[in-house]
């Protein structure tokens, strides 16, 4: 009875600790089979390679670093939907790079067709990046850079090259540029922190400006919006020459210019503003259709 | 190649339609779609058996034609070099999907399950005809690279030579893929259609209205 | 293999018919006799060539209207299209002295348009020398639009159209950004208008209009081109 008793106490521990393993196995299981695919690679490239990444939504991630590869990581969230990697050339240390995201299934719905990128490539890269939508963040690339998307926000920081972004309704951060900046969007806001380029234009139609930081001597700053306000803050030791114009808006200015009166007909209904803040070593030039302008101090 | 089809009466030729595209005259380029749409549309489709990539395969397809169109000087017939253009195309985009074409050290069990043979064994025949929606279906299901050959060959009419070149494979290979694909297909016809005599595969007369099992 | 050990217990007949059997399908040389003999390979033979004989015979089928409407707003967008000749024109053809000409005049054009359209401080010349500027003022376009503007104008209004067919097939997110961009472009363009019927010297309204048109082409084309990316 007692030996009936314990086999059966035995049979009950095992069936018991079967039961835990289910528990503890089927949703381990279902977790392994629900990751999203995620590939990692490291390819050896030249010191300035071309990389260009097509995607169709998700998050982009470029950081450049000082090693002669490109490191990318790449999560996709459905196995209908592929990366391919097209390498030139076939051999030695690569030159260009094309990063490309395909739908396999077109039944695919468009959130589900997306592909989450991380690199990090030379900093010597020249970049492109098409993301229509997803966030698009760049850091530290001295090459040509070059970012489209259609409703994605685009943070650049610290650029060295001719930096060319676009976007339709997508905000524009732009943060430390060196090099040459031309930044578009029709709904988003740009925004301009610290640049140390001589040669900056931005437009956006709905969005704000902000450019907070001082001016290159010599350098020539265009901002232009349209219904959005644009508020420009510099520090004291800033010198530049302004014009400052609007048809249905207002300049709002707390610099002390020298003006420079006109003797020609006013534009009638705009309210424009014209002069010299200290030397006026750099140009600024702001238009805004009905929104305000502010040109402030630090 | 297989024969061309004849012309449609009252259509301008193929080469009075190219000269006046080359002028940029937009009636001429949508005759000349009007035209070629469905023979390089139906490549498409039967080769991605995707209505969806099928489209975007024809818009590339005519898209690079017409961007080409300044450069045909008449070496060849026109149809001729927009067909080459389509299956280069549709290829390119099957080989960027990853998807197996023919290698040259083809094994059986690299292009899907194993092929039946039938050696002296059943004697089977498939019914009557085999109708368009069987057939799509039927291909639809190949392994890509036996796809690619079938359609190249037995639909389009592209000899086993042409085949080798366009597929970057030797000419046994296209015939030995070929005879799998064509083997594949009727194992599935033999798997989903009636026997002769009205009976189905396991030998039973289906309920009256079933034609398929 | 299963296959092996079939064909291990294959008759030599039936192997070589099976051997050659592409052959026969391609009508390289008559059916021997063995297809007639033996079931297995006449069935075998037969099914094949009703299967070779489907596929040839496979009807075509057409796409949707779609494809030709994308693929007419590319070549449009390309500039593929030219502007139909008018009798005068087609029957001076074949006299044209200077056909190279016409690249170069679309690049001047293209230049005074961008000068046009860009050029700081429409109305106010400042002199780099410091002293109070000399005003010198631009060439100021009359109310109506000039005929380099109307050609704008009108290749928005052509693209419009074809982006309405284009429209219903684009992602949800991807059409509400468009959608959204293409508003605040329109009620930009609607205002300028405005503007310059209350005041047409307004050189800067119009500079804003033909902006406005500008970045709506702009936005249009990406619309016209995308393809999910």
């Amino acid at each position: 009875m007692s030996a009936e008793l314990s086999q059966s106490s035995g049979a009950r521990k095992r069936s018991v600790m079967r039961g835990v393993g289910m528990f503890l196995l089927i949703p381990a299981g279902l977790l392994i089979a629900a990751t999203p695919p995620q590939v990692e690679k490291n390819i050896e490239t030249t010191a300035t390679p071309r990389i260009s990444i097509s995607n169709l939504s998700g998050k982009v991630i470029v950081k450049g670093w000082d090693r002669s590869q490109v490191h990318v990581n790449y999560t996709s969230s459905s196995p209908q939907v592929t990366v391919d990697t097209e390498e030139f050339p076939p051999q030695g240390p690569v030159d260009k790079v094309h990063f490309t995201t395909y739908i396999i299934d077109h039944s695919t719905p468009g959130e589900a067709a997306t592909v989450d990128y991380t690199l990090q490539i030379p900093a010597g890269s020249n970049l492109e990046i098409r993301n229509p939508q997803g966030l698009v963040q760049v850091e530290s690339v001295q090459g040509d850079t070059s970012v489209e998307s259609l409703g994605g926000n685009i943070s650049v920081a610290d650029a060295g090259g001719h930096l060319a972004v676009r976007s339709v309704g997508g905000n524009i951060e732009i943060i430390r540029p060196s090099g040459r900046v031309e930044a578009y969007s029709i709904n988003g806001s740009l925004h301009f922190v610290d640049p140390a380029t001589s040669r900056l234009h931005g437009t956006t139609t709905s969005g704000n400006i902000v450019y907070e930081g001082d001016f290159v001597p010599g350098g020539d700053y265009i901002l232009s919006d349209y219904s959005g306000n644009m508020d420009i803050v510099c520090p004291p030791t800033a010198s530049f020459e302004l014009n400052a114009k609007t048809v249905r808006g207002k300049v709002n200015n707390t610099f002390p210019l020298v003006s420079r009166h006109s003797s020609a007909p006013p534009i009638s209904s705009a309210n424009s503003l014209f002069g010299t803040y200290s030397t006026g070593k750099a140009t600024l030039e702001l238009t805004s259709f009905s929104g305000t302008i502010h040109i402030r101090q630090k | 190649m297989s024969a061309q089809k004849p012309a449609v009466p009252g259509v301008a030729p193929d080469t009075q339609l190219i000269a006046r595209a080359q002028r940029g005259d937009e009636e001429a380029f949508t005759a000349l779609f009007e035209a070629h749409k469905r023979r390089v549309y139906s490549l498409c489709l039967r080769m991605t058996g995707n209505v969806a990539e099928a489209e975007d395969l024809t818009q590339e397809a005519f898209l690079q034609l017409f961007r080409k169109i300044s450069t045909f000087r008449g070496e060849s017939a026109f149809s001729t070099w927009l067909h080459r253009l389509a299956v280069n195309v549709v290829l390119m985009h099957l080989r960027k999907k990853g998807l197996s074409q023919i290698s040259l050290d083809e094994t059986e069990n690299s292009q899907g399950d194993p092929i039946k043979r039938d050696y002296g064994g059943d004697d089977r025949r498939l019914v009557g005809s085999v109708d368009r929606i069987a057939l799509t279906r039927a291909i639809g299901e190949l392994p890509p690279g036996y796809r690619s050959v079938f359609i190249l060959h037995d639909v389009e009419g592209y000899e086993h030579n042409e085949i080798a070149e366009i597929m970057n494979c030797s000419v046994g290979n296209s015939k030995s893929q070929l005879h799998k694909a064509r083997l594949k297909l009727r194992e599935w016809f033999q798997q989903h259609q009636l026997q002769p005599r009205g009976k189905d595969s396991t030998g039973r007369t289906p309920p009256e209205g079933r034609e398929e099992q | 293999m299963i296959e092996d050990q079939h064909e291990e217990k294959l008759n030599p007949s039936c192997r070589e018919f099976q051997a050659s059997l592409e052959t026969y399908l391609e009508g390289e040389g008559g059916l021997p006799a063995h297809a007639g003999k033996c079931p297995a390979c006449g069935a075998l033979f037969a099914d094949l060539a009703l299967i070779r004989s489907a596929a040839e015979t496979w009807p075509l089928e057409s796409p949707a209207p779609r494809v030709w409407s994308n693929i007419r707003a590319r070549l449009e967008t390309e500039g593929f299209f030219r502007e139909k000749e008018g009798f005068w024109k087609r029957w001076m053809a074949p006299f044209r002295l200077f056909p190279s000409a016409a690249p170069i005049g679309a690049l001047v054009f293209l230049i005074v348009f961008a000068i046009f359209l860009f050029s700081p401080g429409d109305l106010y010349h400042q002199s780099k020398s410091g002293s109070a500027p000399a005003l010198v003022a631009t060439s100021v376009a009359p109310a109506t639009l000039t005929v380099v503007e109307a050609n704008l104008v009108r290749t928005v209004q052509e693209m419009e159209k074809s982006y309405k067919t284009r429209e219903a097939y684009l992602d949800p997110a991807a059409k509400q950004t468009y959608a959204r961009g293409l508003t605040s472009l329109d009620s930009s363009i609607r205002e300028c208008l405005a503007s310059l019927q209350a005041q047409p010297q307004n050189t800067l309204a119009r500079r804003y209009l033909m902006q406005a048109y500008s970045e709506k082409a702009d936005v249009l084309a990406s619309a016209l081109e995308y393809d999910g990316r």
